[in-house]
């Protein structure tokens, strides 16, 4: 699976919204399930899925899908 | 669906997203660090919501109170509401401290814990959810992150909310009597390694040195788990004369013949013997887990019998053991407590099956007859409320309302005047069966309502029903009772109850409650 699908499995499951909802465009001020205390849950399920750590400077960045999906490539060291 | 209600000193808003996912239990979260008000406060949403279950985590760190002000509370919250059951997460501080070397005692998780302990074993309600033996197996810093901590009041990891809430639902389910009834085992590359019809009895890998312990391991840890009360039962492709010597002759072997209570050892399909299991034990094909090594195999029988447990099996066979304890035992075989009806329960049902023999050859009267049925019809004690709990939860075929109770909903009954509460023994020529039944009946002035009546199917069909209901009215008459109703619920499992009432002489009032007048 590519780091997009997974990564709308993350967001999916952590909001409880159906996949389709999620695109790569999606950000958070549109996502009413994505509140403070969802950022951190859906921050803390990617940690997981990932294996990787954010920053806690990082976290307030991270406010679009494709801000994350950057942040995760630039960590695990792929290209984008 | 439980009524679960969780409380906490820091907050577990992560918990709940998880419970919710798993969509089997109607969750209240109260606002965090509202512990104490929650449980004081007899207006609070906590007393509001009628939990089954409340699940109280405190953490360590951040606990300013005292102890036994969290002890104070859980006890005034249970003088008001008797049969919820509180789980309490034990205590953990994080494995460092600036004081380094200079005291060890610093901070004392020992103590606490150990007061827990103490809280949890002199109140019948109060049950310890251990935290800590998750943190020694996962590990301090998987399960938490102080990062949340900072940003958010969250102590636990996703890993550590992900685990907890495992935890909690076999807890409750150890709570609930859920445990599995049955074990169904492979036999080549599960319980011992290699394929005996091809490389013989004494080439079998099981051995006491090297990696045969795997195999001998994994029996001395089956055998464990059948004297908690677990039937076992064999379901394997093989010639039986094969099976059969590795069991009479290979000296590693931990586990004997006459353990496994059924065996089907034969080149059918796997799904058609675990069916004959079933079968033959009377006993349902959801109250069974099936461990198979060969993965075509697995997707044959959970294909073909959904309501069985089939968990995957582990590719790397060296965590067999931690394997088959973490993701078998505890989550499909969890228990609180052992009687000593459990350990007696593979030679109970081997009983059965010799009578089964004797019933085949005989006229079916003619064979009631010889088994000198004894039956023991007396009010419980409160010790032994907790067997009863058991029988109403585990009964399902003749349980006539369908009712399932827990121990302290028993003890009311027992407390309650105008509720009555009979158990029954059986007792017959080839030894005792132990508590078989259960008849709970509700009293108003001259007239009686019987709220549960229950038989194990241990005993079924041997008419000890008719005996124990002839009895119980027999009482009813002395007490000066005139007129008894009793009801029969359909559930999805009950159908050989159906009938009883009417059977039994009572007239029937529509399809599904009966009266009686006593004179």
């Amino acid at each position: 699976m590519d780091i997009e699908q997974k990564l709308k499995n993350v967001f999916s499951g952590t909001f409880d919204v159906p996949q389709d909802r999620i695109t790569a465009r999606t950000r958070q001020h549109e996502l009413p399930e994505w509140d403070s205390l969802g950022q951190l849950r859906l921050m803390m399920a990617i940690e997981q899925e990932f294996g990787i750590s954010f920053l806690m400077n990082e976290i307030a960045e991270l406010d679009s899908f494709d801000a994350i999906i950057k942040n995760i490539r630039m960590k695990l060291g792929e290209n984008v | 669906m439980n009524k679960l209600a969780v409380l906490s000193n820091v907050n577990m808003d992560p918990l709940k997203h998880v419970l919710q996912k798993e969509n089997d239990s109607e969750l209240y979260f109260a606002g965090y660090n509202q512990w104490q008000s929650e449980l004081l406060n007899p207006e609070s949403g906590l007393h509001l919501f009628l939990p089954e279950y409340i699940f109280i985590s405190i953490n360590a760190e951040e606990f300013q109170a005292d102890i036994s002000e969290l002890f104070e509370c859980v006890e005034f919250y249970l003088e008001r509401h008797k049969g919820v059951h509180v789980i309490l997460s034990n205590f953990s501080y994080p494995p460092y401290s600036v004081l380094t070397y200079t005291d060890r005692n610093a901070l004392d998780e020992t103590g606490l814990n150990n007061r827990l302990n103490d809280f949890a074993s002199t109140h019948e309600n109060v049950f310890i959810l251990d935290f800590n033996r998750l943190i020694r197996f996962y590990g301090y810093k998987s399960l938490f992150d102080d990062k949340y901590w900072y940003l958010g009041d969250i102590k636990y990891s996703n890993q550590g909310f992900v685990v907890l809430s495992r935890e909690l639902k076999n807890v409750m389910a150890s709570l609930q009597n859920k445990s599995k009834k049955v074990l169904i085992l492979d036999l080549d590359n599960t319980l011992w390694g290699g394929v005996v019809g091809e490389e013989g009895w004494q080439n079998v890998n099981l051995s006491v040195t090297g990696v045969g312990r795997i195999f001998v391991d994994f029996q001395r840890k089956i055998k464990q788990l059948q004297q908690t009360g677990v039937l076992l039962a064999v379901c394997s492709k093989n010639n039986e004369k094969d099976v059969r010597e590795v069991f009479e002759n290979n000296r590693s072997m931990i586990l004997s013949w006459d353990d496994f209570i059924v065996h089907q050892i034969n080149w059918e399909r796997k799904s058609e013997n675990i069916i004959q299991i079933a079968d033959s034990l009377s006993l349902g094909l959801d109250s069974m887990v099936f461990i198979d090594d060969n993965p075509v195999e697995r997707e044959q029988v959970s294909m073909a019998i959904p309501e069985l447990i089939v968990p995957d099996f582990p590719k790397d066979i060296t965590v067999l053991n931690q394997w088959f304890v973490m993701e078998v035992v505890y989550p499909f075989f969890p228990k609180q407590k052992i009687t000593g009806e459990d350990a007696q329960k593979t030679l109970q049902y081997k009983r059965n099956i010799d009578r089964e023999a004797i019933r085949k050859r005989l006229d079916y009267n003619l064979f009631i007859e010889q088994l000198n049925i004894k039956l023991n019809i007396f009010e419980p004690s409160v010790e032994g409320c907790h067997r009863m709990a058991q029988l109403t939860q585990k009964t399902g075929q003749f349980n006539l309302t369908g009712k399932k109770y827990t121990e302290p909903e028993i003890r009311l009954f027992l407390e309650d005047e105008n509720t009555e509460i009979w158990a029954c023994e059986y007792h017959d020529k080839f030894g005792n069966e132990g508590l078989i039944g259960c008849c709970i009946v509700k009293t108003e002035g001259t007239k009686a309502i019987i709220d549960s009546f229950l038989l194990s199917c241990r005993v079924l069909g041997r008419k000890v029903e008719f005996s124990f209901l002839e009895y119980v009215l027999n009482v009813l008459k002395q007490n000066g009772i005139k007129m008894v109703e009793a009801h029969y619920v359909e559930t999805p499992r009950n159908h050989p109850a159906k009938y009883f009432y009417s059977e039994a002489g009572f007239k029937t009032e529509d399809h599904c409650k009966f009266a009686m007048t006593l004179n």
